[in-house]
């Protein structure tokens, strides 16, 4: 987490000049928005992906959620990446999306794969 | 670190005065997890609801340009953002009149700073977190020293997992 020091009235103009607290906010372009802020008790369940997205104004950006009309959204699962492999494979990788999408037709392949293989 | 004999003597300490739940059988054990994850899936559902509502939450637009001091130099809450189009930041205390100062940040901050998920996770869905605080130079020998200490107990506690 980079860590920058506060030179003006950011901590106060956002809550936090004398408590901690998360501020959450949006850029469209060179515009920026504040959506949300949390503290207290708030603060302590965060430290999740899912936490922070959760507190985002597009949040997890998947399917299943309630989200306004045109928000970014994608299947739960298949972006999921492990953390230092999203820049050298950017898009899913297409047997991971199978074992989401079918698990038993998924498990019948690999083991036709591995016949073939033998 | 507390030795096991001490923890023993204080597990002991803390049985005797506990008033523990009933030990019930196998299909009871069942029965109550069964009761209890009704209640923890309506949990679920309203707190899925409520971060639905809260994505629909107005916007307040920023008219200051806010500057900040990292680790090359002066930038902007726009650099903050990485490119990202989410940005959270934390408040984190590492200052002068907190106590653990300098060699420590806040211990609460510092807790949640272990606590953080890898940040390459929230970069894939174009958001990133950063944690700001004062500053804490202010011409005193050594203190920027111990800000670099701080930026890398954070890092320590990202890889902690």
């Amino acid at each position: 987490m980079p860590w920058y020091t506060i030179t003006d009235s950011f901590d106060k103009d956002f809550g936090v000049d004398e408590w901690h607290g998360h501020n959450v906010f949006f850029r469209d372009g060179e515009r920026v928005f504040r959506t949300y802020f949390i503290n207290n008790r708030g603060d302590e369940a965060m430290g999740t992906t899912w936490s922070y997205l959760d507190i985002t104004p597009l949040g997890r950006q998947e399917n299943w959620e309630d989200s306004p009309e045109g928000y970014p959204q994608t299947p739960p699962y298949k972006w999921w990446n492990w953390h230092d492999n999203y820049d050298s494979e950017p898009t899913p990788h297409p047997k991971w999306v199978d074992i989401i999408t079918d698990p038993a037709g998924a498990a019948i392949r690999r083991r036709e794969e591995e016949a073939k293989a033998s | 670190m507390a030795t096991s004999k001490g923890r023993d003597k204080e597990h002991t300490k803390g049985h005797i005065a506990m008033k523990t739940p009933p030990i019930v059988s196998k299909e009871e054990w069942e029965a109550a997890r069964q009761r209890l994850l009704v209640k923890e899936k309506a949990l679920t559902r309203s707190r899925d609801a409520l971060a639905a509502e809260r994505r629909r939450m107005p916007w307040m637009a920023l008219e200051k340009k806010y500057e900040f001091e990292g680790p090359k130099g002066k930038v902007s809450l726009l650099d903050l953002f990485e490119g990202c189009r989410q940005l959270i930041v934390y408040r984190a205390f590492f200052e002068p009149g907190v106590f653990g100062w300098p060699e420590h940040a806040c211990r609460g901050c510092s807790l949640g700073a272990d606590q953080v998920s890898h940040l390459a996770q929230l970069n894939a869905r174009d958001t990133t977190l950063a944690a700001g605080g004062h500053r804490a130079t202010e011409g005193k020998d050594g203190l920027g020293d111990a800000l670099v200490h701080h930026h890398r107990q954070l890092r320590q506690g990202l890889r902690r997992r």
